[in-house]
């Protein structure tokens, strides 16, 4: 609000001196960070400014942050002028939410939509209206190689993916990688597309991806793709599970691998590691992929705003990005292709050049890319299934085929249109001012005192009002609304319950709690307490020992998960010792397999905590009576007898407490499993904790996370209150 | 020697070799980092973790604190440090302070409903950070605080709240009630009581709730993650982007060089203060 207001005071202030003459301000978000991306940004911005307004600047560090960055202004009522979005369902989802602003009249007059690719014209129009501008297309599915590799061993690139499964073991034999990949999402969808395109065709890949057949999904064709991908998880290198595409890129540009399969904003990287396409590097389409272009875009699109100033501002924006001449020259540094099809071609980049030929074979070639296909709901329930098909060898392709086709099966109905648009500035927590201050009146007419003390109460209470126990009861009852990206107040009942317990990725976190939690609650009680006795024997250097024991808990989770994903790798770690003793098949790769990788959470869990039980439980025993201990003895009792049948039940209120506390922590895991496996492989060692923070900061979906965090908090509450309970009882007692 | 001594000999061996065997698996993790912090790029390559550096080198530490890489930047570790340091200070002085002043008004002032406070406090320390993540972002940008240091300063003492009140207020429970209650006959009122009668008395406890603060919010991820915003992102958050990004090879070496520049701080503070660190861990852990 304040902001408008200072706003409106510059506008006219300024107007005061040259009359309409005062700059249409755009404050546009987008998360182009990188060197190629922020100069083509650039091109944008100068037009803009060009053009008499001002541009300002919103850059964020990945679409998530951006994202939840934009829905707060937009729910807070300080909508930005002009913002990038996922593009596809996303986008319509937006628009359902009633936020955008339709676009119609700018769009007829540039004539946008006629000269877009159907997909994309498709993807921009929601009930009707315009809603979007694209402003570039990429293909996702290109091969990059390093012309170096295939001239030494004296190759050709593959043109389907028999020819590279067939030379797959020659490169490998020679000592480089023969597939560039990275196990994460986003090249999960890459080469998955790559493959169904070009492994079971385009009549598949539309089947699949445009009519969400799940036939199609089950059928023979797709479990030979999915045996085909099986396959490659022979050809990457050891780094691969969760690095980041620019990385993968890397072992390319520095001819440690053969190729990559990767979209054509691959050529930007090249650039920017000073390597020249034709000389070091080359593309071509994936293999199979002659006749196939798998389409992305980048999309902007332009929130509802009050003031008219603001609305001008939009209105520019969207013309100057609508501009076939500005696409062109955005394109040619941004490294990808103009969406309007009557922009020139002229002087971009000659990968790009490749797929633009293919686009111009009509609308057969043209294949949507995950976002253009799926919401992103459905897409990230099948980038969960393709990382853990890939990291679980054990996983047949049919099987993985089947659980695809149950996907595409609830596709149509999983996601969740709010029924209501959405309230903005909604209030969490609606306030009751006539009852409080009447009780404070009550108040102090009785307790004249106390003032000071209730005043200094004032910010507790307010705190646990307020941000405990309002947040609280907001999640809870979001948990039980139709709240997709942004939060809707209509009750729903328990969809989102019925949805969550569905998921599998949940049900792998949720059943991974328990595992992960009995094993650590038994692990830590029993070497804390075991420690305990053990220094209660009036031992030597007891200091000393004390010292080691408890500076674990000095360290965080996050250095804490590091150090045990180090010790724990097996190219690194232990294993890597045993063999460097002569056993040279010796295995401990827990940490890299999916049946195992929770377990590995155990060790750093014990090595952690067993210190603050052990600390917890030598005070306890310290202040057992001494009469007790020379009774033992009188009685001939052996020592260890004597703590377990004695001493240890004496304290099983503080053992109780020991092991609340090991509980709790278990249900509020999430740097540790952060740190150590990130999750994986694939969501094999997801944790509900994580599964939250996932689904509310990166999915943007908060309805599911507030179920999810609504199951974190009753468990907490199963734990807790029969303990409470029995505290305040055994203290009132 | 009498069988009865033997055994008893035995005995006491077994237990200091069974002790030494633990202490071992809970070093081993510091030893390994610190041994190959100091090792060179070309020896992390090619050998375990476990073995010692042959030509230590306090390369990797310069490079992890000075020009290691997260991302586009390459400003090395101290970026975080600093940012930490920043957020540490005025957190951990403002969390103190509204704990230890609601724990007093919950200890000898006769304020109704204190009781309920406390039970609610108490339910408040259990509640997993999730379940009130996306409502308190919410609030935080309606208060144009989201993704700054006032935003991740405000969080901190908010969500601290619940720990330290409780700690103060057991601690000036424990207090003699005939301190307050002859301060007062002699006029003094709450906040004369507090600064003049209470604080004198609460050095121990002030050392302690600041030790447990200072290690709880130094070594947080998930709100630094989550509130800091991209210019003030903390140690851990920058150690965990540096680590799970590799270019090509992973640099062992600087990695652990930076994780141990990240554990110092807490480190630091658990040797030289090892009492009050053990006592604020396990009154912060036991709560009530």
């Amino acid at each position: 609000m304040s902001r408008n207001i200072m706003l409106a005071a510059a506008i006219a202030s300024v107007s005061l001196g040259v009359p309409q003459a005062f700059a249409q301000k755009a404050d546009v978000m987008h998360w182009w960070t990188s060197g190629g991306e922020s100069r083509a940004v650039k091109v944008f911005a100068d037009e803009y400014n060009k053009r008499g307004g001002t541009w300002v600047d919103d850059p964020s560090i990945g679409p998530q942050a951006e994202h939840a960055a934009a829905l707060n202004r937009i729910a807070g009522g300080d909508p930005p002028t002009g913002l990038m979005w996922n593009a596809g369902v996303a986008v319509q989802q937006l628009a359902e939410q009633g936020v955008l602003r339709p676009l119609d009249d700018l769009a007829k007059q540039d004539n946008l939509v006629a000269n877009l690719p159907p997909l994309l014209a498709k993807s921009i129009t929601y009930d009707g209206h315009v809603i979007a501008v694209p402003v570039d297309i990429g293909g996702a599915n290109y091969i990059y190689y390093s012309l170096k590799v295939f001239h030494d061993l004296n190759m050709e690139p593959p043109k389907t993916w028999d020819e590279f499964l067939a030379m797959a073991p020659k490169i490998k034999a020679a000592g480089y990688i023969p597939l560039a990949y990275g196990a994460n999402a986003q090249q999960e969808d890459w080469l998955f597309s790559a493959l169904v395109a070009g492994v079971g065709g385009t009549d598949l890949y539309r089947k699949v991806f445009v009519d969400h057949d799940p036939k199609a999904a089950a059928s023979p064709e797709m479990e030979h793709v999915l045996s085909v991908m099986g396959q490659l998880r022979q050809y990457v290198d050891a780094g691969s599970p969760n690095r980041k595409w620019n990385d993968t890129l890397a072992l390319v540009e520095t001819n440690k691998a053969a190729l990559m399969v990767v979209g054509d904003w691959a050529s930007a990287d090249f650039a920017s590691a000073h390597l020249a396409f034709g000389k070091d590097f080359s593309c071509q389409m994936a293999p199979g992929n002659q006749n196939a272009y798998v389409m992305t875009e980048d999309v902007f699109v332009f929130p509802k705003a009050n003031k008219p100033e603001q609305v001008q501002a939009g209105d520019k924006l969207a013309t100057v990005m609508m501009d076939p001449a500005v696409q062109t020259a955005f394109n040619r540094i941004k490294g990808s292709l103009p969406a309007r099809q009557d922009a020139s071609t002229e002087g971009l980049d000659p990968c790009a050049q490749i797929g633009a030929k293919i686009i111009a074979g009509g609308p057969a070639n043209q294949l949507p890319n995950f976002a253009l296909a799926f919401s992103p709901d459905t897409e990230g329930q099948i980038e969960d299934l393709l990382g853990s098909y890939w990291a679980t060898p054990s996983m047949t392709p049919a099987e993985a085929a089947k659980r695809l086709s149950t996907i595409l099966a609830g596709a149509s109905s999983s996601h969740m249109p709010a029924p209501v648009p959405v309230q903005l500035e909604a209030p969490l927590v609606s306030p009751q001012p006539d009852r409080a201050s009447e009780r404070r009146r009550v108040g102090r007419a009785y307790r004249v005192r106390g003032k000071a003390a209730r005043f200094a109460l004032i910010p507790a209470v307010a705190i646990m009002a307020f941000c405990f126990y309002g947040s609280m009861f907001w999640t809870v009852y979001i948990s039980m609304t139709r709240s997709f990206l942004l939060p809707v107040y209509k009750f729903a009942g328990a969809a989102q319950y019925v949805r969550l317990f569905a998921t599998p990725r949940w049900q792998v976190a949720y059943t991974n709690m328990f595992v992960f939690g009995v094993l650590d609650i038994i692990g830590t009680l029993g070497l804390g307490i075991l420690l305990a006795v053990l220094l209660d024997r009036s031992v030597r250097f007891e200091g000393i020992f004390r010292t080691i024991l408890l500076y674990p808990l000095s360290i965080s989770f996050i250095v804490t998960g590091l150090t045990w994903q180090w010790i724990l790798s097996p190219t690194i770690g232990v294993q890597q010792l045993v063999r460097s003793w002569g056993w040279t098949d010796f295995r401990f790769d827990w940490i890299t397999q999916p049946e195992t990788a929770i377990y590995t959470l155990v060790f750093a869990g014990i090595w952690h905590q067993s210190g603050l039980i052990m600390a917890i439980m030598l005070a306890g025993l310290r202040g057992v009576d001494r009469e007790i201990w020379r009774a033992a003895r009188v009685e001939g009792i052996p020592v260890w007898r004597t703590y377990v049948n004695i001493v240890l039940p004496m304290l099983r209120p503080l053992v109780v407490t020991c092991l609340v506390l090991v509980a709790i922590a278990v249900v509020r895991s999430y740097d540790l499993v952060v740190a150590m496996t990130n999750g994986g492989p694939g969501f094999a060692s997801d944790l509900p904790g994580k599964f939250v923070v996932d689904f509310e900061f990166e999915r943007a979906n908060i309805g599911q996370a507030s179920a999810a965090a609504t199951v974190m908090l009753a468990s907490v509450l199963v734990i807790v209150a029969p303990y409470l309970y029995y505290e305040l009882a055994r203290k009132n007692r | 020697m009498t069988t009865v001594q033997w055994r008893q000999r035995v005995g006491r061996i077994g237990l200091y070799a069974l002790i030494a065997w633990i202490c071992l698996f809970f070093s081993i993790p510091l030893l390994v980092v610190i041994a190959t912090s100091f090792k060179t790029s070309a020896e992390v390559r090619t050998f375990s973790i476990f073995t010692l550096p042959a030509s230590p080198s306090i390369a990797s530490w310069v490079k992890a604190w000075a020009h290691a890489c997260t991302g586009l930047k390459c400003g090395g570790i101290r970026v975080g440090f600093w940012n930490s340091v920043r957020i540490l200070i005025p957190s951990v002085i403002l969390s103190v302070s509204v704990g230890a002043v609601t724990g007093y008004a919950l200890s000898h002032w006769r304020v109704r409903g204190a009781n309920m406070i406390m039970l609610l406090l108490l339910l408040c320390a259990f509640i997993p950070y999730q379940v009130i993540l996306y409502p308190l972002v919410k609030m935080e940008s309606t208060a144009s605080i989201y993704g700054s240091l006032a935003g991740i300063i405000t969080v901190h003492t908010v969500l601290g709240l619940p720990v330290m009140a409780l700690l103060f207020r057991n601690f000036y429970v424990g207090l003699p009630e005939e301190l307050v209650k002859a301060a007062r006959i002699d006029g003094a009122g709450f906040w004369r009581i507090f600064a003049f009668v209470m604080l004198p008395l609460s050095v121990n406890i002030l050392i302690v709730a600041t030790i447990l603060q200072t290690t709880g919010i130094w070594n947080d991820y998930l709100l630094g993650l989550i509130f800091a915003g991209r210019d003030n992102v903390p140690m851990t958050v920058q150690l965990n982007m540096l680590s799970t990004t590799s270019t090509g090879e992973i640099e062992y070496n600087v990695n652990t060089a930076a994780a141990l520049l990240t554990a110092l701080p807490p480190l630091l503070i658990y040797f030289l203060s090892g009492r009050y660190f053990v006592r604020g861990i396990t009154a912060g852990a036991v709560k009530g």
